[in-house]
């Protein structure tokens, strides 16, 4: 098979790696933040129940999730499995990384000093307010360097889509591998993922630096 | 008016209903527009894989493709992830596993319907040229791969146990292409791997020996779900045509590692 | 203008409070002494919403607003000088923009940081730093501001440019009541001196009264200080 052929056909799969990225990130961040919230809500109950479930996100792997997600609907409810993937794919990954993301959330926010708190209460900030101008900006800027590590360990976990037959990227290339007995397709795709994650390192550090101009 | 409202009315209700019915599955009784999808594991060469233009390929999607050109079946192909092709093909994604499939009583008792078989396949032993390893007997005390959930390596753990307990170690692959990495970097001595696979292989790349002693004989065939005894026997029929038009024989020649083992082939 | 009537609270077994009344007027400036451990922050907590009294009732009579200052001084990081001072008269009290800017800047000019208004909290020495705190409640219009300590968390030769400006807001009849160490400055600024040991009120009266009395008690802790 002709080098550009196969890159050509990678790249194909290369637009739902993306598409999995993307919206992996769209969607786990903000619910991630709300998980955080749960699990740090004042009711035994509800911060109970979400420890739980942070566990079994982050206890089991995510390969066994996709399965779950994928094709639970159909065995316990019969349900039609969905012909697009990508929902099932990035309703899998965006639980899984939200769990993650919860806890380097609440990492972030129990490390504010209970002072800034105390000072916004006193100036009259209502509690949103307060979490939202005082508290999350600064949450974000000391979560920085874990999200960017859990943002590049996405772009290497994109590959795991395989598991549910969804056409990403490194599912081709492991097709063309083994049908074209070549170890070319691994060679390209450790390219594009390092390309990716050199993007995703160069936007991150430009964050990180937009963000550096208070201590 | 009245009249003609009320006509109205009952055909679009009963096209609403056809509709319906029809909507059920796509493997109602009318052909037309039927879109059969094929589950092929695309890394199975020579059966099913990528071929150089980057399109999936192989004995079998070819001979799936001419079938439903009979039939007047839209043709598409997916992918299954070969260890949970059953699942895939229970849950719709695809209407049959058809891609160099070894034959499983396990299957029949799980009630899928299975064509008739189409393939005599064996496991044979990949060595190196000047390995010294000759006969089954000489893998003793000898590092041994196999492809994980392939029929070679269900028969290493059953009805091969004995002979696989001679090894020095069982290693397990992901793929071929790995058993086959290992073996060329010395990691392993040899592979036990499908005859048509060890074939392909030694074709294209030198200092490669088979050792066919006959193991493990199997057959491949289709799967379909339970239900659709019909679908099978229509795509049976359709191969039949194509046996006898010489299609069937024309596909086959392009595949010369496999065309010995081809059933309808030999009557 | 406030009241606070019968406070009493306790942490667990610890009794910090106990039965403690005070009443603080229009533009009257109140220090209040002790030793560590007395109740004095606890009870400017208790002033200010941060700690509930377990019993008691606190009036801020004619709707007063108050504003507290940290020991800590507690700035926002991520906003500058000028965004410190002026983000909650805007999102909390919804002072126009450019209004809540000028009087930002006023507060700052008199607390001689104007020149510092686009800094960082870091970017400040301690003492720069509680001159913004301050500025930052006074930017609310408090009528009574509390002082939680303001010079414990600082350098010895930076406490005299805080208590400094502290002392140039007596002319602006906002009452103040300050928990301090500082027993000369106490002394200096008080319109009365409240001295608290071990959750009660042991001493209070005018400055001359209280760094003059015979109560056993009083005298000892001032006996500490020798530079009053």
């Amino acid at each position: 098979m002709p080098l550009t052929t196969m890159i050509l056909k990678m790249g194909e799969g290369l637009g739902n790696t993306c598409s999995i990225f993307i919206l992996t990130l769209l969607f786990s961040l903000p619910l991630g933040l709300l998980v955080a919230l749960l699990r740090m809500s004042k009711s035994k109950i509800i911060s109970g129940i979400t420890r739980f479930f942070i566990s079994i996100l982050r206890g089991t792997p995510l390969m066994l999730q996709l399965i779950a997600v994928t094709y639970g609907p159909y065995y316990l409810f019969g349900l039609t499995v969905s012909r697009n993937k990508l929902i099932p794919v990035v309703i899998a990954f965006a639980i899984n990384y939200a769990a993650y993301f919860a806890e380097i959330y609440r990492g972030g926010i129990e490390s504010i000093p209970q002072g800034q708190y105390e000072a916004a209460k006193v100036l009259g900030y209502s509690k949103f307010q307060t979490f939202f101008r005082i508290i999350l900006p600064q949450v974000i800027k000391r979560i920085m360097p874990s999200v960017t590590n859990e943002i590049v360990t996405l772009v290497k976990d994109t590959s795991l889509a395989f598991t549910v037959s969804f056409q990403e990227m490194f599912t081709i290339g492991k097709q063309i591998a083994n049908s074209q007995t070549s170890f070319m397709p691994f060679l390209v795709a450790g390219v594009f993922y390092y390309i990716m994650n050199a993007v995703v390192d160069f936007g991150m550090g430009k964050v990180e630096n937009k963000l550096d101009y208070y201590k | 008016m009245k009249k003609k409202v009320l006509v109205l009315f009952m055909a679009f209700a009963m096209i609403l209903t056809m509709g319906l019915f029809t909507g059920c599955g796509k493997t109602e009784t009318s052909d037309e527009a039927t879109t059969f999808t094929m589950g092929i594991d695309a890394e199975y060469p020579p059966f099913s894989y990528i071929g150089d233009d980057g399109e999936y390929t192989g004995f079998d999607v070819e001979i799936c493709k001419a079938a439903c050109e009979k039939l007047g079946w839209n043709f598409e192909v997916f992918g299954v992830n070969w260890d949970e092709k059953l699942v895939q093909l229970d849950a719709d994604e695809c209407d049959c596993v058809w891609s160099g499939m070894t034959i499983l009583d396990s299957m029949k008792e799980a009630g899928y319907v299975i064509s008739e078989p189409y393939y005599d396949n064996t496991q044979v032993i990949l060595v190196k040229d000047g390995s010294g390893i000759a006969s089954s007997a000489d893998l003793a005390g000898k590092t041994v791969a196999v492809q994980l959930g392939t029929s070679g390596e269900a028969l290493l753990q059953d009805d091969l146990a004995d002979l696989a307990g001679t090894f020095g170690e069982l290693v397990t692959c992901d793929s071929f292409l790995k058993c086959f990495t290992e073996l060329d970097s010395g990691a392993v001595d040899a592979v036990f791997v499908d005859a048509p696979v060890a074939d392909s292989y030694v074709a294209e790349n030198e200092g490669f020996k088979i050792i066919d002693e006959g193991l493990g004989a199997e057959q491949y065939g289709i799967a379909f779900r339970a239900d659709d005894q019909e679908m099978c026997d229509k795509i049976e029929a359709a191969v039949a045509e194509l046996v006898e038009d010489g299609t069937y024989a024309e596909i086959a020649a392009k595949y010369p590692d496999i065309e010995n083992n081809l059933l309808f082939l030999q009557k | 203008m406030l009241e606070m009537n019968n406070i009493e609270k306790s942490f667990g077994e610890l009794e910090v409070l106990k039965d403690i009344s005070i009443r603080v007027d229009k533009g009257e400036i109140v220090s209040i002494i002790g030793p560590s451990g007395s109740g004095k922050s606890t009870l400017l907590r208790c002033a200010t919403g941060l700690e509930t009294a377990d019993s008691g009732e606190i009036i801020y009579e004619d709707g007063a607003s108050f504003g507290l200052v940290f020991q800590n001084f507690n700035l926002f990081p991520h906003y500058s000088v000028l965004q410190n001072v002026m983000d909650a008269p805007v999102k909390v009290m919804k002072k126009d923009k450019a209004v809540a800017k000028e009087e930002a800047l006023k507060w700052l000019d008199k607390m001689g940081l104007k020149d510092r208004a686009d800094a960082y909290p870091y970017q400040l020495s301690g003492g720069q730093q509680q001159r913004v705190a301050i500025a930052r409640a006074l930017a609310k219009d408090p009528d009574i501001l509390f002082f939680d300590e303001p010079t414990s968390a600082l350098d010895p030769e930076l406490t005299g440019e805080v208590l400094k400006v502290i002392k140039s807001l007596a002319d602006l009849h906002i009452a103040m009541v300050i928990v301090t160490h500082e027993m000369a400055f106490a002394k200096d600024i008080s319109d009365r001196v409240i001295f608290m040991d071990k959750g009660v009120i042991v001493d209070q009266g005018t400055p001359e009264e209280v760094f003059g009395s015979d109560n056993q008690r009083t005298k000892d802790f001032l006996g500490r200080y020798n530079n009053i």
